[in-house]
């Protein structure tokens, strides 16, 4: 069996309670996962299942408190500053809001520059090299010169995604990249992340609300539920035949353009929910929040 | 691009970094308080107003301006801290026998800053500029018919009327003397052409805040100017005068009485002498438009109904002593058996009133004029426990002359300060104090008479009669002599100017 | 952007009208006599009435509201009515004394409340909650009253500092910056509300996705904040830095009153109380001017640092 590009082995992230004696709340629970070169893995759950901090642990933005984070064969569970600006090159980031994840004051051409001025190129080298980032996500050349806010949401997407490739690194962490932007746009730019790992063989973190999504990019589905991992496989057979109750609702949540079948979804969600309850309660956990 | 924020951001920085930095270093060695720097006969001293303007028809002769001109202004006559006279640019004069001509030799061999000398011809062009200027002063000189110079060093003025109070005037802003050449000049506002003991330092001068008066060594009197340099800083607000006079960057400052307790603590010498009397004028003795106070017992109940030492100790933490008489300790006049003459005694008040006839007492409109407003709510307060019903008046602060000199009120606060001449002249029907024009025979015989004394005996004897007429006949209802208080530093002595805020700018000293 | 400084300047001509014009009606409505203020009390009716006429204050407000409109136009600020000074030198004397301690005290301001408002947003715990309870605390305290603490502490009691008065940089720096820095400190301490909108802000900013996309990649919390934070976190606080100088233009008034300083305030106020009409509208016209001007200056700062609000 080959190395997998990134591992995450039973991780725990425990944020410290905020306040006197407030309990310390736990995030992420012995959470595992492998991500192979050139695979994308789709993370699916719902808000507040810990699948963002999954992968904000991973660029070493949540406190990794158990478990192991593996970035080919090398541990960065608690890499420190020095250590992230040489994975830095391996490893990108591409976030939900495209409103947000640009710097305002900066035009496009400096944004793209920076991650290529802290890496140490030439100036020369990193302007040719913007020039082919546009072209690659499909923006003109002239948009090097002006600002963010000239750019409607899924141009700035492509604008963080140039980014997030301009060193060409080996994984690009998506957290949510598509969700804020219309549905044609996210067809759109999903397409661009696919045309790219074709292009450039780089593995995506995909994470995702939205299982729709997720089966149209992802190789692989790990499904999130409340800090934990419950179920684990082929993207086709995650999406299609989910075995976990959760899994299920998930699946049923998803919209379908068709009134009659929408109806029978919706009774059989319900039916779900009931027995995923009932699981909870034999099992001592909490009732489902849904 | 990244690189030249990094620059802007760094200037800015050590910019802040440089600020701090020299903040710093200079902090530590600024230990002086300041003082020295103009060297040991340097008098500084802070006063509460700027002086607007050196055109001689501007300069008036109260409160603290004459600190401020007396420096670069000769006058004919120059005052003493008791307010007798002394030759100033007049070394000699005299009316005669009828009082309708008064003759001055002048000093010879002076001049003004301009060059110009000072002769028989100046004192006309001074006097002739000021009677046709709208100033305040040309009253004072308008019984001056004509100013006939007699030769260089002698001149005549010939006298419309008698004015005992002339003399005194040509002591003051009235006696000023420039240059005929700067008269009637705008420059002369900014720059006053003078011959006094200093002239100005215009250069090193900030108007409004600093004026800076170099000595003058050709002066006359050069001698009994000890100081090199006066330096005048104005300090509009009481507690920057004191901070000033606290930490030693003005060797001396008129304060007030809430102050003095401070100043005292902080170790500087407080001299203080009667400024002036305050209390309630009654100036409607004919009962124009308060008939009540038309009877001599209303108005001596009204001086009976105020406790005087309470509002003394209250007001002006004690700076002053209570009396029932407008004249002032140790001036001509002053009678010692008239500070009592109305002492606190309320019951004796509303027997007074009832013997007039009004038993149930009467109602009184005050104006709360907000210069005085300290003083209205006394009023009130006082009167009532008699049984005057005081209604008070709202003045807005434009109105306030009108609300005085007006003929609109029959009563209300003043303070009145001057020599004693100066409390008989307000008596006059001429005087805008005498607001209904109250007249009285037998007084107008004593003034006429306390006019003509000429020696210092004579006038305090004839004063002293009039005083003792005004006080029976409770033409005011003074509660007491308030003290002006000018504190000093150790480094400097000072004789206080009785019945003015300030001492003469003569009176200074070092300190042995 | 020269067209956007023209229209600035242009509006800031016609703000300059407006507030003269105001200025005067309030000065004439108000009824105050002049004539007798400049005479005093003593004066005849006679008197007050020629020297009324001399200054030419027996005709209708707005003509002599037009006559001084007319002369200023070109460049002829008149005299005062009462020291006959004119008062472009009047101004000439007393705008730089303001202006020297009112711009260090927001230049000071704006590096003080900058840095600890950043510190506030980044190291947040003790430190943030130390700088929220300080401006609440400061803000509470009047600037007059902070003054005369000031004088009492570091000038009386310590010796540190003059107590009063005011030293022209050019006749000696070193005495310059011990003259001002007491009233300096006073408008200072009461302007440190702006570190809460830098601490605001800059929380803000740093809640943003790029800001994580920048940590992701390792930069060091100070290459975040200084290449890629302040910039963003700018605006709002210079537009609290221009309102602080307007702030402390006017509060000058009362420094310069505790500190014996011969600025502007002094001067205005002096000039309100005695109805000099050619000082108060000089006064009033260049101070407008002034503030404009700082509030153009602060806007063209504010598009250099951050093009988000640079103007097309």
């Amino acid at each position: 069996m080959t190395q997998p590009l990134l591992g995450v082995e039973r991780l725990g992230v425990t944020y410290p309670g905020r306040g006197f004696r407030r309990p310390a709340s736990a995030v992420l629970k012995e959470v595992s996962i492998e991500i192979a070169h050139g695979e994308t893995l789709g993370l699916v759950g719902e808000s507040g299942s810990g699948k963002t901090t999954l992968g904000r642990a991973i660029l070493g933005l949540a406190p990794v408190t158990s478990g192991r984070i593996i970035f080919d064969g090398e541990d960065i569970s608690h890499a420190g500053r020095s250590e992230r600006r040489r994975l830095a090159k391996d490893l990108q980031v591409v976030f939900q809001d495209p409103y947000t994840s640009l710097n305002p004051a900066m035009t496009i051409e400096s944004i793209l520059a920076e991650p290529l001025q802290a890496a140490g190129a030439p100036t020369q080298e990193a302007r040719a090299r913007i020039r082919e980032l546009l072209d690659q996500v499909g923006l003109p050349a002239d948009a090097a010169r002006r600002l963010p806010r000239e750019f409607s949401g899924g141009q700035r997407q492509r604008v963080a995604i140039a980014r997030a490739l301009a060193l060409s690194p080996r994984l690009i962490v998506c957290d949510e990249p598509v969700s804020a932007l219309d549905l044609s746009t996210q067809a759109r730019v999903l397409d661009l992340f696919i045309e790219i790992q074709e292009r450039t063989g780089v593995a995506y973190l995909f994470v995702s609300h939205d299982l729709a999504v997720i089966r149209h990019i992802s190789h692989r589905v790990a499904v999130m539920y409340r800090g934990e991992i419950v179920e684990q496989g082929d993207a086709e057979l995650v999406t299609s035949e989910p075995e976990h109750p959760y899994t299920q609702r998930l699946l049923l949540a998803a919209p379908v353009a068709h009134p009659v079948r929408q109806e029978k979804r919706r009774a059989e969600r319900f039916r779900l929910r009931e027995l995923h309850r009932e699981q909870n309660l034999q099992s001592g956990a909490l009732p489902a929040r849904v | 691009m990244p690189m030249t924020n990094k620059r802007r951001l760094s200037v800015l920085a050590a910019a802040a970094v440089a600020v701090l930095a020299l903040s710093a270093c200079t902090g530590q060695d600024g230990s002086s308080g300041g003082g020295d720097d103009q060297g040991p006969r340097t008098l500084k001293l802070g006063v509460s107003s700027e002086l607007l303007s050196y055109d001689p028809v501007d300069l008036n002769g109260g409160g603290e301006g004459n600190l401020l001109w007396m420096p670069v202004y000769d006058r004919l006559l120059t005052i003493t801290p008791d307010n007798g006279l002394e030759p100033g640019l007049a070394t000699e004069w005299a009316f005669d026998d009828s009082f309708s001509v008064l003759t001055l030799e002048l000093r010879d061999g002076v001049t003004f800053s301009d060059g110009a000398p000072f002769t028989a011809e100046t004192v006309k062009a001074n006097i002739e500029n000021l009677k046709a200027s709208s100033s305040t002063e040309a009253g004072i000189v308008a019984p001056i018919e004509e100013v006939v110079p007699v030769d260089e060093n002698t001149v005549e003025f010939h006298l419309a009327s008698y004015d005992p109070t002339l003399l005194y005037q040509l002591g003051l802003a009235a006696g000023v003397m420039a240059s005929p050449e700067a008269l009637g000049t705008e420059e002369i506002k900014l720059n006053p052409v003078g011959s006094g003991p200093y002239t100005l330092d215009d250069q090193g001068s900030v108007r409004g805040s600093e004026l800076i008066y170099v000595k003058n060594d050709e002066h006359w009197n050069s001698d009994a100017y000890p100081y090199e340099t006066l330096v005048f800083k104005t300090y509009q607000d009481i507690t920057a005068r004191l901070n000033a006079a606290k930490s030693g960057e003005v060797d001396g400052a008129p304060i007030t009485s809430a102050a003095a307790a401070e100043a005292e603590a902080a170790g500087l010498t407080i001299t203080n002498t009667p400024a002036g009397w305050l209390g309630l004028g009654l100036f409607d003795r004919a009962g124009q438009i308060a008939p009540e106070l038309a009877d001599v017992r209303v108005r001596q109940a009204i001086n009976y109904a105020f406790d005087k030492q309470a509002i003394l100790e209250n007001v002006e933490q004690g700076y002053g002593y209570a009396t029932s008489q407008t004249f002032a300790e140790g001036q001509p006049g002053y009678d010692p058996e008239l500070d009592n003459r109305y002492e606190y005694d309320p019951e004796k008040a509303r027997e007074l009133l009832a013997e007039a006839g009004y038993p149930d007492g009467f109602d009184l409109t005050i104006p709360d004029l907000p210069h005085m407003a300290a003083y209205t709510p006394i009023i009130a307060d006082q009167l009532k426990d008699v049984g005057i019903n005081v209604t008070i008046k709202p003045v807005a602060p434009t109105d306030t002359l009108a609300e005085m000199f007006g003929g609109q009120n029959a009563a209300f606060a003043m303070e009145f300060g001057g020599t004693s001449i100066g409390q008989i002249t307000a008596l006059s029907t001429q005087s805008v104090w005498n607001i209904f024009k109250s007249t009285d025979e037998e007084l107008s015989q004593l003034v006429s008479v306390a006019y003509k004394a000429t020696e210092e005996d004579e006038q305090d004897k004839t004063y002293r009669e009039v005083n003792r007429w005004v006080v029976d006949n409770a033409w005011f209802a003074p509660w007491y002599m308030k003290d002006s208080i000018f504190v000093t530093s150790s480094e400097v002595t000072v004789e206080p100017w009785v019945t003015n805020v300030t001492p003469l700018i003569s009176s200074f000293a070092p300190a042995k | 952007m020269v067209a956007f400084i023209c229209r600035r300047l242009l509006s800031g001509v016609a703000l300059v009208f407006v507030v003269s014009a105001l200025t005067a009606f309030l000065i004439f409505a108000g009824g105050m006599d002049i004539a007798r203020n400049i005479l005093g009390t003593n004066a005849t009716e006679e008197q007050v009435a020629q020297r009324a006429a001399e200054l030419g204050l027996d005709r209708p407000a707005w003509q002599q509201y037009a006559d001084w409109l007319g002369a200023a136009l070109t460049g002829d600020l008149g005299r005062s009515y009462f020291s006959s000074e004119p008062v472009l030198q009047a101004l000439s004397t007393r705008l730089p004394v303001t202006l020297s301690v009112v711009l260090t005290a927001v230049l000071v301001t704006a590096v003080l409340s900058a840095a600890l408002g950043v510190l506030a947003a980044v190291r947040r715990g003790w430190v943030d909650r130390f700088v929220q309870l300080a401006n609440v605390v400061v803000g509470a305290i009047p600037n007059f009253w902070l003054a005369l603490v000031l004088v009492s502490v570091f000038a009386l009691n310590l010796r540190l500092f003059p107590a009063t008065g005011y030293v022209p940089f050019l006749e000696s720096p070193a005495g310059w910056l011990l003259s001002i820095t007491l009233p300096v400190a006073s408008l200072v301490i009461g302007g440190l509300g702006a570190a809460m909108i830098v601490r605001s802000s800059v929380i803000d900013v740093l809640r943003l996705d790029f800001v994580r996309t920048l940590r992701s990649r390792g930069l060091s919390q100070r290459e975040v904040l200084t290449k890629h934070v302040m910039r963003n976190a700018a605006p709002p606080f210079l537009t609290v830095m221009s309102l602080a100088f307007i702030g402390m233009f006017g509060g000058a008034v009362v420094i310069e009153k505790v500190f014996a300083i011969p600025g502007v305030g002094t001067l205005a106020n002096n000039a309100a109380q005695r109805g000099d009409v050619p000082l108060v509208l000089g006064v009033v016209s260049v101070t407008v001017a002034v503030v404009v001007v700082v509030n153009l200056v602060i806007d063209i700062l504010n598009g250099w640092l951050n093009p988000k609000v640079r103007v097309q």
